[in-house]
């Protein structure tokens, strides 16, 4: 695959001498390739690599000026592999936490095409390409002609994807939340860490029900937080002018329409494939996170809204392409009772009831917040505060 | 360039290919009109800048000619082309020339109602602001144009008065710094021009306003606002700071000590910089940017934001036809279907709610799902699968709302449209697995799980494999539909898909799903429907309690639904009921603990299945019975099941019937305890019916249900049924059944616990079901034969037999009394035995009961008895050969009647004893046993002696006496010794009655012992002792003269004469003429003297009518006869 990046380096005045750079790589043909949207949200496809792989290929000039002048004056032709987060509002500033440096030329003088080849064998990629909101992170190709005034530069974008092995630890979320007196709900998702085309699994099992439920939606948030500091400061947004926090809900997705009674048991399952996620990166670099959660929102007939989060870990699993992925059997994975912890029984054996639920013990978990004012914004919980003891306990409990 | 030009036009031609013909044949149908128009059109576009074909630099520019015929032939060739190469340049007018064919041609509409935007000019307004809104968001994002040294550059004057002047030295450095980065000389040179230039232009806009600032001469605090009004028209956008009163303050401590601002105020005031700055990038201020890039473009367009806006302003119009065509989404051309997908299905959008008029929002509503089912079908037609999809959740967007329901939609019509499609698409061999997954992610769950259905029916078809999975799948999938409108319409229309693809086979093994499948699945979706639908009952406000119920009532036929399909199924059997079906049904009704759910669920079980599995599961299903809730109406329920059953037995001629007969009498012991006794017993009632349909000839069973109810009636310590309480009414119905089934006392009498039933009614009842009893016996003219049976009857009927301890004090009407009496006495009739004797017990017993009845019953009650006995002693007579003993036996009957008949006489009856023994003394008489006389003596002097004893009124005596001699008349049972007595008593009576014309009358009577008695003495001849006759009509006449009334004495006259004459003609010798002459001169005599009356015209007549006779008898004189000769008429 030849990318061809016209207009990158035109010189002003037509006497200097020019030249453009054409980036092969090695295997373009073959290779694969992946989105990644750009800094202006538009979507532009690069070669595809990962961790450890070998970046090879050619350096092509050609100089347009060669055909006037004859020839090009250079200082060195050099190609580096730069893997930089950029965070937008410290435009100045790149971070490059990778950067390789090829000498493809000794200071001279071109006077011809020339091909140059070159080749980063095992590049350590330790981080995935990434543009959010505040950050980017990117791995180039940057071919340099350094002359004395301006250089010539050519860059090639890459796409890095990191995968990750199955988790050993993959336990379900299981919580049990409620507003006392009011709502009490047992939730349950499938697992703690989702590959980026997983099936989220779960369901919602609703223990005590006093208000008029309207309706139930899943949201799923990205969380972005970008900063200098090396730990976690969420709400400090006011106070540290370095770190900011992006929430982006990717996802709503309804799950449940109307109010159920005591004992319902809602069934979720939403595909995360067709959603633009990322896996979760913790602490990139002492940079940026970027983590996700599932926003659990129940909407009463007030409009009120009841939510619990739930930090889920996704990430990438070694992939073969969505085609013949969905091509294999792995057809139960749509379907709720296959592959799911949840026997069948379960979601049956709850007592069906019509009686308004007359409870008595009061659970001892409180968790879901209850904005009050329809017109408040939603706030967010911090999960390290919001799950309480009350959540542990149930927890120890159930497992 | 050439070549290039052709190429166009073939893509042009390879586009439009297929619609040339199309668009032909719109031409020729142009009319004068249309061609002007279009003349004028092509001429306006032709003049236009329109680009009409690329062009190298050197070329010379088209001509108009050329132009002209350019767009000729793009027009020809597709109308649609044209419209997107040259819609913008036309005008508005000309529009009008495509209006025709936009609703031929899909596309054509496209760029139609694109482009009545466009020139729409409001729209187009609104279209510019949000592009160039959307440009600006980019352009910041990118960064470049509104960084801070763009902006200075752009707008150097305000930036100096809100930033630049707090700036420190060394910031200004750092902005003025040349990126030292990339420097080269051509950069460098470049900025310092850049920034002379710069300068300059501070100056001047520092000049303009400086003019303007004398012009107003004002203080500073106005400059500011003033110079913020220059450049930002918005003053609005001041007011987002929070801190607006302070900075007036601040002001002027800026211009007094510009370097000292906190780095607070900094901030703001660049933030004030920056809102001028998009302001005037959006009001098309920024004179160095070329707007028409942003105005023009489409890709600006926010298409959610859009399509929303659009969505909402239909919603808001009445009329429908505005809506445009939202469509926008479809060019955006891209490799991976998936992305395309997500983005263009509607974000989640939040449920409909207010309560608006219904009519309205269904009218609304079905337009949508009209206009998104064209859409639907036509992107199908298209093979644009995701479009569709998405096209067919916007329609099933519209289920959501809560205030319609979706029976009015014809929504599941048009999934059935997609289905089918997808059918046969995916029979080609595309995968259903990806779409299954695809259309999960619509984010309402309504639509959703509507299209899920649809798709996985699609999978369920295409891979069979699978079936079980998907099956259960869904079911559990639409549990996230709780609301139960919603739900029950959702989970309905699961089940219709799933109609004809449950899997319907026995054995087990196989992968496609055994019928165990299709089951679990239908009792799971049972389970939900039914919860959804028992809940509807629990929400919203008591007050509108009933219009819910009604509500319930239409939609309880989706619940329905299930069961009926349950039943559809030919692979469950006997024992699958038995083990699956009915337990699962059982318990969802059971525990749903809602009346109206389950009466009307149990009702549906007996009706769908089919009868040999009730037989079966008699037991679950009445042990459910007894624990449904209490408002539920059991009876009828059990009722159904029970005449179900006997309906069944019936039909199947006896093949059935209750597998195990003692489950039937078990019945009422499963149900529930706390029933109302009369539901007890109307249970009953079914049972009974259905014991006497199944079997018919087996009267124990019917039986055992009165042993039971009578068993429940002591548990519950029931001990009177008050008239015409609820219970009474039922277990008179119940007790009527055998007796109207049977038709047949007899039968009914082998019941032995009906008559211990029949105490529990109080003196009402049971006296009503006497009556009915005996009404039947009477209809159906059963004979009892027996005297054990006659007891029990008796015993049966005793209310009207004899007087009851509980009986009111109140007193009868006298006619209904008479008429159950006289029904009592009918019955009597029907106590007839075969044999003699058996009858006789009959009627000893039978007079037994009677006797008791008192004496208001007994004048009723005896002589049937009396009579009968009299037949009886017949009957003995008849056998007299072949009973040696008859004699004595008719002896004791007589006796017996004689007893019967004293009984009477107590009672101080008179006339009927009297007319009795004269009945019996003549029943003697013909029967004539030993001893006959004697006992006929004895019957005619018990007459006498009642006679004298009981009969005081005249009249009475009259017809006692004329009664007894008429008997005695006709007796000849006597000897002479015994009969001179009798007739001697008989004148003696006679002429000893009180009143003369009574004598005269009695006495003429007794004529007749004299002549036509008979005795033993005369041989059974009539004795015809002449004398005496003759005496007894003279004494007659003598009387008669004594009269003083002279009516009455003629009217004695005449009738006297007409005993003469009968006495002539019989014969009597000692009459002649001359007596008969005498007696009519006599009576002619008198006659003229009587007064004129009815009585006087009545003998007359009678004269005159003897007279005739005699005058008949003298012209025709019979042949042996006495001749009248002499007679003086």
């Amino acid at each position: 695959m030849v990318l061809d990046i016209t207009g990158s380096n035109v010189s002003f005045f037509g006497f200097g001498q020019s030249a453009d750079i054409e980036i092969t790589l090695d295997g373009a043909e073959t290779r694969k390739t992946a989105d990644i949207k750009s800094e202006d949200g538009k979507k532009e496809r690069h070669l595809l690599y990962y961790d450890g792989e070998t970046v090879s290929g050619k350096a092509d000039e050609i100089n347009i000026s060669l055909r006037k002048a004859g020839k090009l004056e250079h200082q060195g032709v050099k190609v580096e592999f730069i893997g930089q987060i950029e965070l937008y509002y410290d435009r100045g500033n790149h971070h490059e936490f990778t950067s390789l440096v090829k000498e493809l030329a000794r200071p001279g003088e071109l006077t011809h095409n020339t091909v140059y080849t070159f080749e980063f064998a095992n590049v350590e990629k330790p981080f995935e390409s990434y543009t959010g909101s505040n950050v980017r992170l990117r791995y180039f190709l940057k071919v340099t002609i350094v002359r004395r005034l301006s250089d010539i530069v050519k860059e090639l974008e890459l796409v890095v994807h990191t995968l990750s092995s199955y988790p050993d630890m993959n336990n379900p979320i299981k919580m049990e939340v409620g507003i006392e007196d009011c709502l009490h709900i047992e939730f349950e998702y499938n697992k703690s860490k989702y590959h980026l085309k997983d099936v989220i699994v779960g369901k919602i099992y609703f223990l005590l029900v006093r208000i008029k439920i309207k309706h139930m939606e899943i949201a799923i948030i990205k969380r972005e937080t970008t900063g200098s500091g090396t730990y976690w400061l969420l709400y400090n947004l006011y106070y540290s002018p370095h770190t900011f926090t992006e929430n982006e809900t990717i996802a709503k997705y309804e799950i449940m329409d109307g109010a159920p009674v005591r004992g319902e048991s809602i069934p979720i399952r939403v595909f995360l494939a067709g959603y633009d996620l990322a896996p979760t990166m913790r602490d990139i670099n002492k940079k940026f996170s970027v983590r996700y959660y599932l926003n659990l929102v129940l909407m009463d007939e007030e409009d009120r809204r009841y939510f619990k989060q739930q930090e889920i870990t996704l990430w990438r699993k070694g992939e073969k392409s969505r085609k013949s992925q969905t091509a294999s059997p792995h057809m139960p994975s749509h379907l709720v009772s296959a592959e799911t912890g949840f026997p069948q029984g379960a979601a049956q054996s709850g007592p069906p009831s019509v009686t308004p639920p007359v409870q008595s013990g009061q659970l001892p978990s409180a968790n879901i917040t209850n904005v009050e004012d329809a017109q408040a914004p939603i706030e967010s919980m911090t999960r390290e505060e919001g799950d309480g003891e009350g959540a542990k306990e149930v927890n120890s409990e159930s497992n | 360039m050439n070549k290039e030009e052709d190429k166009q036009i073939n893509v042009s031609k390879v586009i439009v290919g297929d619609k040339n013909d199309n668009n032909n044949s719109q031409q020729i149908s142009l009319n004068e009109v249309d061609k002007n128009l279009e003349e004028e059109l092509l001429y306006h576009v032709a003049k236009s800048k329109a680009i009409f074909k690329s062009q190298q630099k050197d070329e010379p520019d088209l001509t108009f000619e050329e132009k002209l015929v350019i767009a000729r032939n793009i027009l020809q060739k597709s109308y649609c082309l044209f419209l997107s190469k040259f819609g913008h340049y036309m005008k508005k007018e000309h529009l009008k020339f495509f209006a025709k064919s936009k609703n031929e041609d899909y596309e054509i509409a496209y760029y139609f109602n694109k482009l009545q935007r466009y020139f729409n000019s409001s729209t187009r307004q609104t279209d510019v602001k949000n592009r160039r809104y959307q440009a600006l968001k980019t352009l910041i994002k990118e960064g470049e144009y509104f960084s801070e040294s763009e902006m200075m550059k752009r707008n150097p004057l305000l930036y100096e008065h809100l930033i630049g002047q707090y700036m420190t030295e060394e910031q200004k450095r750092l902005r003025d710094n040349i990126d030292t980065k990339n420097i080269t000389f051509v950069n460098l040179l470049m900025e310092n021009i850049e920034r002379d230039n710069l300068k300059m232009k501070q100056k001047l806009q520092e000049e303009e306003e400086q003019n303007v600032l004398e012009e107003n001469d004002t203080d500073e605090e106005q400059e500011i606002v003033f110079a913020s009004k220059n450049y930002g028209e918005k003053a609005t956008y001041w007011a987002i700071i929070p801190i607006v009163e302070n900075k007036v303050q601040h002001k002027n401590e800026i211009l007094k000590n510009p370097h000292c601002i906190s780095k607070s105020q900094k901030q703001v005031l660049k933030q004030e910089f920056v809102t001028n700055m998009y302001q005037n990038f959006l009001d098309g201020k920024d004179i160095d940017f070329d707007y028409s890039t942003v105005d023009e473009n489409e890709a600006y367009d926010n298409i959610d934001l859009r399509t929303q806006d659009e969505e909402d302003k239909y919603f808001d119009s009445e009329s429908p036809e505005t809506i445009g065509s939202t469509e926008n989404t479809n060019e955006i051309e891209s490799e991976d279907e998936l992305d395309i997908y997500m983005k263009s299905l509607k974000p989640m959008t939040p449920a409909i709610t207010g309560v608006e008029e219904q009519e309205k929002l269904l009218e609304d509503a079905i337009g949508v799902v009209k206009v998104q089912a064209f859409q639907m079908k036509h992107c199908l037609d298209k093979s644009k699968l995701m479009d569709a999809l998405k096209h067919a959740s916007t329609m099933l967007g519209e289920l959501r709302t809560s205030l319609l329901s979706p029976k009015n939609m014809a929504i599941t019509d048009e999934l059935r449209h997609l289905e089918l499609y997808l059918l046969d698409e995916f029979q080609k061999g595309r995968k259903v697995t990806d779409l299954y997954e695809l259309v999960q992610y619509v984010g309402n769950i309504v639509p959703r799980l509507y299209l899920l259905i649809t798709v996985g029916l699609v999978y369920i078809k295409t891979t069979p494999g699978l079936k079980r999975d998907l099956l259960r799948d869904l079911v559990e999938m639409c549990r996230g539909v709780q609301h139960p409108l919603r739900g029950l319409f959702l989970r309905n229309y699961l089940l219709q898909c799933t109609r004809n693809i449950l899997p319907d086979v026995a054995e087990e093994d196989d992968e496609d799903g055994s019928v165990r499948d299709s089951i679990d699945f239908v009792l799971m979706n049972f389970a939900e429907m039914n919860k959804l639908w028992v809940r509807m009952q629990h929400q919203g406000h008591t007050r509108d309690r009933e219009r819910r119920e009604r509500e319930r009532e239409e939609l309880r036929i989706l619940v329905g639904t299930n069961l009926v399909r349950l039943s559809q199924l030919e692979s469950v059997t006997l024992e699958k009921y038995k083990k699956l079906v009915l337990p699962g049904i059982l318990e969802q009704v059971v525990s749903c603990r809602d009346a109206i759910a389950q009466e009307y669920l149990m009702e549906c079980i007996i009706q769908v299945f089919p009868d040999e599995f009730h037989l079966q599961t008699l037991n679950a299903f009445l042990k459910s019975c007894a624990e449904l809730q209490n408002g539920v109406n059991v009876k009828n329920i059990i009722i159904s099941l029970i005449d179900r059953l006997a309906a069944f037995s019936q039909r199947s001629d006896g093949v059935g019937g209750p597998g195990s007969p003692n489950q039937v009498p078990g019945i009422p012991q499963d149900t529930r305890q706390d029933m109302p006794p009369e539901d007890i017993v109307s249970l009953q009632v079914a049972l009974i019916n259905l014991a006497h349909k199944c079997y018919p000839d087996r009267v124990n069973y019917v039986d055992k249900v009165l042993l039971t109810t009578v068993q429940i009636f002591q548990k519950q310590n029931v001990d009177k049924l008050e008239y015409n309480s609820a219970v009474s009414r039922e277990l008179v119905r119940l007790m009527k059944i055998p007796v109207d089934n049977y038709k047949n006392i007899l039968i009914v009498l082998k019941l032995e616990h009906f008559a211990p039933l029949l105490d529990y009614f109080d003196y009402e009842g049971r006296k009503l079901l006497a009556i009915y009893i005996i009404t039947n016996i009477l209809e159906n003219e059963t004979l009892i034969p027996t005297q054990e049976q006659v007891d029990a009857v008796l015993s049966m009927v005793s209310p009207l037999v004899q007087d009851q301890p509980d009986q009111p004090n109140i007193e009868e009407d006298p006619e209904d009394f008479a008429e159950e009496q006289g029904l009592l006495g009918r019955l009597i009739h029907h106590f007839k035995s075969e044999t003699a004797d058996q009858q006789y017990m009959i009627l000893s017993a039978a007079r037994k009961h009677f006797s008791v009845g008192g004496n208001k019953r007994i004048k009723y009650t005896l002589p049937p008895i009396v009579f009968q006995a009299y037949q009886l002693a017949f009957i003995y007579k008849g056998l007299k050969d072949q009973d040696e003993m008859w004699q004595k036996k008719c002896q004791k009957i007589f006796q017996f009647c004689h007893a019967t008949i004293t009984a009477l006489m107590k009672a101080e009856l008179a006339e009927l004893p009297l007319r009795l023994f004269l009945q019996g003394a003549i029943a003697i008489g013909e029967i004539r046993f030993d001893n006959f006389e004697m006992v006929a003596y004895e019957f005619m002097s018990q007459a006498f002696s009642i006679y004298e004893d009981e009969i005081s009124d005249s009249k009475a005596q009259l017809a006692a006496i004329t009664l007894i001699i008429a008997t005695f008349e006709q007796m000849s049972c006597f000897c002479e010794e015994n009969a001179e007595p009798i007739r001697n008593q008989c004148v003696l009576y006679a002429s000893k009655l009180l009143r003369k014309p009574d004598q005269c009358r009695g006495i003429a009577t007794c004529s007749h012992i004299f002549w036509s008695g008979k005795s033993l003495a005369t041989g059974g001849k009539e004795m015809q002792n002449r004398f005496k006759v003759l005496d007894c009509l003279r004494k007659g006449i003598r009387i008669a003269s004594q009269c003083m009334d002279t009516s009455v004495q003629v009217q004695l006259y005449v009738e006297l004469l007409n005993h003469y004459i009968y006495f002539y003609e019989k014969g009597n010798t000692t009459f002649t003429v001359d007596i008969v002459n005498q007696v009519i001169a006599k009576i002619k005599e008198e006659l003229p003297n009587l007064e004129v009356s009815e009585e006087t015209e009545q003998i007359q007549k009678h004269l005159a009518n003897t007279l005739e006779h005699l005058r008949n008898r003298m012209e025709s004189p019979e042949a042996d006869g006495l001749s009248y000769q002499g007679l003086i008429l």
